[in-house]
């Protein structure tokens, strides 16, 4: 099952990753959202791992793009940015969870795979 | 404190204990990331002149790791996450759980800390943003090396604005001797409203 991990940190990609892949996950990674979309189109992703802060195309405006062109792949926003508003708005713009960095099991546990369940039909 | 803009007492506890929720999350975060415990300071405020913040930088030109968030919105500024270059390396180390040389290039270590910087920065302003039930935007994080006075100067040269309200966070990972400071300098332009703010939630709480 392929996540793809949308951040401009390498250390942060590189944290994310090894987790993910601890819980056997495979991962691509994306500089920014504007890259990721370009990704999209190339791979069958089953959730995307969106920072917000980042260059070129912040998580916000990922969020909105792929809410405007239906792209139908989950997104959990995971960003340092603990404001309430940021939550409130990426909540509107159909995050599907706003995780707070650093990205650990019992995230992993509680919200991606919840959701790769229902994506694929599972039954939890 | 400056004669003509100043925080009353109780705006300055109020600041001071908003602060303090954000520099405990930020300490969370690190304890996180790190596995280490992390030693925390009360934040310290100053109300400065631009000529008095030079003098608050001392002669120190001491080359140091800084990564800066500038932010803007309801208040605008900058948050600066500080270190020196043997604490960058070591905290870097830590947290890429490997052995990095302190001559090692800073292509081997700056991104962590610059992370790390984002983390904390974010945390701290995010409390403020929340007491207020504001939204802080942030432009993407900075890593420089350069010393107290020079980041002073930088920031006085960018702003015209007259007085710089500074608070001054300690984080230490004492097992590791590594020493963090986080300053945030709010700009005059905002401070009226960073005011305004302050009554406002002292007169929700009170």
């Amino acid at each position: 099952m392929k996540i793809l991990v949308i951040d401009d940190s390498r250390f942060q990609v590189n944290q994310i990753t090894k987790l993910l892949n601890k819980h056997g996950f495979e991962t691509q990674h994306a500089n920014n959202g504007k890259v990721a979309l370009e990704t999209l189109n190339s791979e069958n992703f089953k959730a995307i791992l969106c920072d917000l802060l980042m260059p070129e195309m912040d998580g916000f405006v990922f969020l909105e793009t792929v809410k405007k062109e239906n792209i139908n792949i989950p997104v959990i926003i995971l960003s340092s940015n603990i404001q309430k508003a940021a939550r409130d708005r990426c909540k509107e713009l159909g995050a599907k969870h706003f995780l707070s960095k650093p990205l650990t099991d019992e995230q992993i546990e509680n919200h991606l795979k919840p959701i790769l369940k229902e994506e694929t039909g599972q039954t939890a | 404190m400056n004669e003509k803009l100043s925080l009353t007492p109780i705006q300055e506890d109020t600041l001071t204990e908003i602060l303090n929720l954000g520099v405990g999350g930020a300490a969370n975060v690190l304890n996180q990331m790190s596995e280490e415990y992390i030693e925390i300071q009360v934040p310290s405020l100053h109300l400065l002149t631009k000529e008095e913040i030079k003098k608050h930088a001392g002669n120190d030109l001491s080359s140091l790791s800084i990564v800066q968030l500038e932010f803007n919105s309801i208040i605008n500024g900058s948050a600066s996450l500080i270190l020196s270059t043997e604490s960058a390396v070591k905290l870097a180390s830590i947290l890429q759980d490997e052995e990095i040389d302190q001559n090692a290039p800073e292509a081997e270590w700056a991104e962590t800390i610059t992370e790390v910087g984002n983390i904390v920065v974010n945390s701290i302003m995010g409390a403020v943003a929340n007491t207020f039930e504001k939204e802080i935007s942030y432009l993407t994080p900075q890593y420089y090396r350069k010393s107290i006075l020079k980041l002073f100067e930088d920031e006085n040269s960018k702003n015209d604005e007259i007085v710089f309200l500074l608070a001054e966070m300690q984080f230490n990972i004492k097992v590791h001797s590594v020493e963090a400071k986080v300053i945030i300098i709010f700009s005059t332009d905002s401070f009226t409203n960073l005011i305004t703010q302050l009554d406002g939630v002292y007169s929700q709480s009170a």
